[in-house]
């Protein structure tokens, strides 16, 4: 997938993941992150989610080692158990150049079985031409 | 709230991390975010930060850190970040997260605090900064000063 070929609007092909005990513990450990929500039993750390579906975008659209992280927006909606299946919908809400640069948006919406939303992400993107 | 109230121009807790290249590895490998700006040094040499930098999303953690233990029972459900990446963390540096209560509204859902967060350097120099919203808990709202 190549992101100068995507027009603004373009919806990623949905997907499911969910975090496993010990993903939760290895985001936590790599944070450092002792406070209660992120310790609570059972839970995950509402970032690490924010982070996986990121990171599986920016995979999806082989961006290149240059790209930087120019602004990012999350919303949490309610915290996200172990295990739980997670449902991703991700559309690219901008994608344009601009003095030599492509900026790009991207929104991620994540839902919990029930199909209720559990959290939002816009990420903000800037590749090097 | 741990150890503030709801006021407005109330602090929130701040976080102090020294940020390593091990972290950095830990956090991509717990993220997924493989970006060699982050992993290889010898790729990051030529880029235009002429070493390996942190993850964005590492620091922002730590502000999401930081508004968990100012707000424990309500982040997760309903709080909210927007920010900007100002400026690149090198591992080796030490970053502390800053907040401020900057106001608070009544809502639908009960009040709701509005912050300025972000993280800056040794030197004060912000790496990121933006505002952050967050629901009060019926305690907080015991707690809070009039």
């Amino acid at each position: 997938m190549v992101l100068a070929e995507l027009e603004a609007g373009y919806q990623f092909e949905s997907y499911s993941f969910a975090i496993s005990s010990e993903k939760a513990a290895a985001y936590i450990a790599a944070v450092a992150d002792d406070s209660p929500v992120a310790t609570a039993p059972g839970t995950v750390p509402p970032m690490a989610v924010i982070a996986a579906a990121l990171s599986r975008t920016i995979h999806a659209l082989s961006l290149g080692g240059g790209t930087i992280h120019a602004g990012q927006e999350v919303e949490f909606d309610r915290p996200v158990q172990v295990g739980e299946e997670i449902s991703v919908e991700t559309t690219l809400r901008a994608n344009r150049v601009r003095r030599g640069a492509r900026f790009a948006t991207i929104e991620t919406e994540l839902f919990g079985s029930d199909g209720q939303r559990i959290a939002r992400s816009t990420s903000a993107v800037i590749i090097p031409a | 709230m741990s150890n503030v109230t709801c006021d407005v121009g109330d602090d929130l807790p701040e976080l102090s991390k020294t940020v390593t290249q091990e972290q950095v590895q830990a956090y991509a490998q717990a993220s997924g975010d493989f970006n060699p700006i982050h992993l290889d040094a010898e790729f990051a040499s030529g880029s235009q930060f002429g070493r390996r930098i942190a993850h964005g999303m590492l620091i922002l953690a730590f502000v999401s850190e930081m508004m968990s233990t100012a707000f424990p029972d309500t982040w997760a459900a309903g709080g909210s970040l927007e920010v900007r990446f100002k400026a690149p963390v090198f591992p080796g540096e030490t970053v502390t997260t800053f907040g401020e209560i900057v106001g608070v509204t009544e809502s639908e859902e009960g009040p709701v605090a509005a912050c300025r967060v972000g993280c800056r350097k040794a030197d004060g120099a912000e790496v990121l900064s933006g505002q952050a919203r967050v629901r009060l808990s019926r305690v907080v709202r015991q707690g809070a000063r009039s």
